[in-house]
């Protein structure tokens, strides 16, 4: 049984749809980046599947079980980061760890304070005197010191400096390698690019693309550089090349498909540099969500 | 039911429980250290006997140099209101403000269901109400002796159990009316509202003929309207009200249960 099976997802709030009938899969031990720009309907889909809200329409399995009927079964193998954490104001994070751990009961006392020495939190000052950084390492703590089978996260490095966002990513790996599922809402795509096996992209709340990072990559547009001796010779009509800006010597455009024609176009010219950089999943991102490339996927 | 979700909530009231258990206090050592001078005065007394009845029954004003007289009107209004208050305030800030605060979030995540929680939550506030109900006849009846103010406490006992069990019905009204909709001034207000109407009802609206049939549906009325402090209360007194706040538990645990959980 699969960590995660949505099916037909849709979720409407009154007259605003926040989720339009997604399909939803994470494997076992996989990491699967959940993309989309705020309002994309990711963190509508997450709630839905912890059961903190209710679907309009479809099915939500964890690990086999009902979201809603076998919920509470189901979230003993699930960890969650939400995207904001809110603590009462006169607890610690020791507290809330605590009743977390509680609340659970698979928790490992020393792996805990591994975490919270790796991540540098003080668990005993009161939630109220702590930064957004310091909140989001408690939920981080939270999520990782149990022994659930899937991970799901809410914009985990939201607040965090490099050093940790590093971490994090080294904590996400340790999980992977222990064969907890991971599903990684974000809209850093370099996050997701470093840490997920598959990424799946929302507009709208509609999925416009999924497949592996690389698949993704694979599909967008590469940025490329020339510059020339003399006048440029006119690129617009070379198969492939897009958003094409000439600044005097210097060429700017975007390639899609093969590189051979345009590299044929440049032989023939007196070009002194050229930079064809590989697209990477913010090239991809942006494809897609650029409206005039929508009715291609 | 897990034990941390009643050890939680406990734990966050524990402040509250405190600072109304002074508030209290303050109220009924200064309202019980005047008992002496009014004892062996009868000035007001002969006031009242100038007065219509209904206002002097309405303002307990009837019987004031007897201890059941004089602590009338600090238990037929100010501590089952203010016991009503912090009941409908503790009840909403375990759901309503909780909720409202996205403190739910990370909760209702973890391998527990919402009834489970909610459940605990009414029972937190319930222990509470006991709680600050227990402080309230320690103090009284300790101030009785200092003050020589002579009570039965088989009567003081089942007055302060009435009073908590009519602030535990507005709580709970809190509790269903945060069930239904994430607003803590909603919340607040179901509470406090139901006891300040109940009262009305109970107290005010007797005062004239055709209103008085009204007291009946009064919770207020079920639970002190029987003079608790000169006899011995009815079994229903005590089980009516507390009928009542078991259907407005189980209205609040089963639409909580059907609606969304508010987003931080």
């Amino acid at each position: 049984m699969n960590p995660v099976e949505v099916r037909g997802l849709a979720k409407s709030f009154g007259e605003v749809r926040a989720v339009c009938g997604i399909d939803l899969d994470v494997l076992p031990g996989e990491i699967v980046g959940f993309l989309g720009p705020n309002g994309a309907g990711k963190t509508t889909a997450i709630r839905c599947l912890l059961d903190l809200i209710r679907p309009t329409a479809g099915t939500l399995r964890l690990f086999g079980e009902d979201a809603r009927r076998g919920g509470v079964r189901a979230r003993r193998r699930v960890a969650y980061v939400p995207g904001e954490l809110r603590l009462p104001p006169r607890a610690t994070a020791h507290e809330l760890l605590h009743e977390v751990a509680r609340l659970r009961g698979d928790c490992d006392p020393v792996r805990r304070a591994e975490l919270v020495g790796r991540l540098g939190l003080d668990p005993h000052r009161p939630a109220k005197t702590l930064s957004t950084g310091n909140r989001r390492k408690v939920a981080l703590i939270a999520a990782f010191m149990t022994r659930a089978d899937l991970l799901i996260l809410d914009e985990p490095t939201s607040g965090l400096d490099p050093l940790l966002q590093q971490t994090f990513r080294e904590l996400v790996r340790e999980a992977k390698g222990r064969g907890t599922a991971v599903l990684l809402s974000s809209h850093v795509l370099a996050e997701v690019q470093r840490t997920a096996d598959r990424a799946v992209i929302l507009r709208q709340g509609r999925i416009i693309a999924e497949g592996t990072v690389a698949d993704l990559r694979g599909r967008a547009a590469q940025r490329v550089e020339a510059v020339f001796a003399g006048p440029p010779p006119d690129l617009a009509a070379v198969p492939g090349v897009t958003d094409l800006a000439v600044d005097g010597q210097h060429v700017r455009a975007r390639l899609s498909g093969p590189p051979g024609p345009l590299l044929a176009a440049l032989a023939r010219a007196d070009v002194t540099a050229v930079d064809i950089a590989e697209p990477d999943l913010d090239d991809a991102f942006r494809g897609l969500y650029d409206d005039r490339k929508e009715a291609t996927l | 039911m897990k034990a941390i979700l009643l050890a939680g909530p406990a734990r966050r009231v524990t402040r509250p429980l405190a600072a109304w258990s002074a508030a209290l206090t303050a109220l009924l050592v200064l309202n019980t250290a005047f008992w002496p001078a009014f004892r062996d005065n009868d000035g007001m007394t002969a006031l009242a006997e100038g007065m219509p009845a209904p206002l002097v029954e309405a303002l307990g004003l009837g019987d004031l140099g007897s201890p059941a007289g004089y602590l009338w009107r600090l238990y037929t209004l100010m501590v089952p209101l203010l016991m009503a208050i912090a009941g409908a305030s503790v009840a909403t800030a375990l759901t309503a403000r909780d909720e409202d605060g996205g403190r739910y979030e990370l909760l209702l995540a973890q391998p527990v269901g919402r009834t489970g929680v909610l459940a605990g939550r009414l029972l937190v506030t319930a222990a509470w109400l006991t709680a600050l109900g227990t402080v309230v006849l320690a103090v009284q009846l300790a101030s009785n002796a200092a003050f020589d103010l002579d009570m039965p406490t088989g009567h003081l006992a089942a007055t302060v159990a009435l009073c908590t069990v009519n602030a535990l019905v507005c709580a709970t009204a809190s509790v269903c009316t945060a069930a239904f909709v994430c607003h803590p001034a909603a919340a607040v207000g179901t509470g406090v509202g139901l006891g300040v109407a109940g009262y009305v009802a109970s107290v005010l609206f007797p005062m004239r003929e055709s209103w008085r049939s009204v007291q009946y549906l009064s919770p207020w009325d079920w639970a002190l309207g029987g003079g608790p402090l000169t006899s011995a209360p009815e079994w229903w007194r005590y089980t009516g009200p507390l009928g009542l706040a078991a259907v407005l538990a189980a209205v609040a645990i089963a639409a909580f249960d059907r609606r969304d959980v508010h987003a931080p």
